[in-house]
């Protein structure tokens, strides 16, 4: 489209005020949704930047990060501001983090969290600090997700397995603990993450945003034609789904909304029984990068509930040859981030013998 | 580092420089940066 920016996003604005140097733009997928064509992740594997902001809309800076044997994080729902964004599911996306070290999120997202008035979707309250080095005690109580467990295959299950015994190595104590709605997350994500997508990509009509395509004889046939030339095969099928449940079965939206509200409670309920529940990350073979709706839900499976949810969850490789074996998924109650990041490098620092 | 990036800073100083603080930053094309492309891969459009 060869468009430039007029303003700077909040977060950019934040980065630049803190003295961060901000190196360049790394490729993404359409509108950021799934992997395909992304290459996010490749320019910390390399080295050639200490973090790289991702948005995270349904898993994308944890499964980018773990796939190049990095961390990724998505913060709390409302802790960074999305002013300047180019969003696409506003109720489920957040700025994501990936980097080597917890340690770098945690100075970054220290520099960008907080409030921000030009965000109207971000709830006033104060923010964690991110500068105090917080202690993990031991018998910090972590819940593993039975249900997260079952669609892995044996070599996942085995690499999952090992990352938990990290954690109980470290002192933390570990129980399973169960979800039976586990399995609507990825229903809920699809219905209401589709009907924003349909509502936020309105206004590419190619008069207001977007470029037109020439020949149109009507308005009709211009706004029809600019919209199937400007979308990728996997934005139009989450769009044509979108529209579906938006102007078709509402009562469907309405009911993913209600189960949505739901899902929150329960995990707000697990959230009391643990500190931290503990997902699988399992590598996909590149199947996070395909078009096909189906299968780019299918491949972020696991990460998800965060997105539904607005928690806080931080993507660890486990132990092993990089993207390989996969990750682990740590995730918090709302604006535990801190020491959420805290326990990431906890984690990493034993595995280096350094605690 | 240009093979990794679609877009570099076009401000002075080497692409690989670290800011103040000691960290370098990438970001994607959605965040918007005054005067930068918003395009998702190189040369698009």
């Amino acid at each position: 489209m060869r468009f430039t920016a007029l303003d700077d996003a909040t977060v950019v604005q934040r980065l630049r005020s803190a003295g961060i140097r901000i190196c360049g733009m790394t490729g993404m997928s359409e509108f950021g949704l799934g992997l395909t064509g992304s290459s996010a992740g490749r320019v910390v594997e390399t080295k050639h930047a200490d973090v790289e902001l991702v948005l995270d809309l349904m898993g994308e800076s944890r499964v980018a990060a773990v796939r190049v044997g990095a961390c990724g994080f998505k913060p709390s729902y409302g802790l960074v501001s999305r002013y300047g964004v180019i969003g696409l599911i506003p109720s489920m996306e957040a700025v994501g983090l990936l980097a080597r070290q917890p340690r770098s999120i945690r100075t970054v997202l220290g520099c960008v969290a907080g409030a921000d008035e030009r965000d109207f979707s971000m709830p006033e309250e104060p923010v964690p600090g991110f500068d105090e080095e917080w202690t993990v005690p031991a018998g910090t109580r972590v819940g593993v997700i039975r249900e997260a467990c079952s669609g892995l295959t044996p070599e996942q299950l085995t690499g999952f397995q090992q990352g938990i015994e990290e954690l109980r190595a470290a002192g933390c104590a570990v129980s399973e603990v169960s979800l039976p709605d586990y399995p609507l997350f990825s229903l809920v994500h699809k219905i209401v993450g589709s009907v924003e997508a349909a509502s936020s990509t309105g206004r590419y009509d190619s008069v207001r945003y977007g470029p037109r395509a020439p020949g149109a004889k009507n308005w009709n046939e211009m706004y029809l034609g600019s919209r199937g030339a400007m979308f990728g095969t996997l934005v139009k099928s989450y769009l044509f789904q979108g529209a579906y449940f938006q102007f078709e079965n509402y009562a469907a939206y309405e009911d993913a909304c209600r189960i949505r509200a739901r899902l929150l409670g329960q995990t707000q309920r697990l959230m009391q029984e643990a500190d931290y529940l503990v997902l699988p990350c399992p590598p996909r073979g590149g199947a996070e990068e395909k078009s096909a709706l189906e299968a780019v839900y299918a491949a972020f499976a696991e990460t998800l509930w965060a997105n539904v949810t607005g928690q806080p969850v931080l993507a660890l490789p486990l132990p092993g040859s990089a993207g390989a074996v996969g990750g682990i998924q740590l995730m918090g109650p709302r604006l535990s981030d801190a020491r959420l990041l805290a326990l990431g490098e906890m984690v990493l620092d034993r595995r280096k013998g350094d605690r | 580092m240009e093979i990794e990036l679609i877009y570099t800073n076009p401000e002075k100083g080497l692409a690989s420089e670290a800011g103040s603080n000691g960290l370098t930053v990438a970001i994607q094309p959605n965040l918007s940066t005054a005067g930068w492309p918003t395009d998702a891969v190189h040369g698009a459009g």
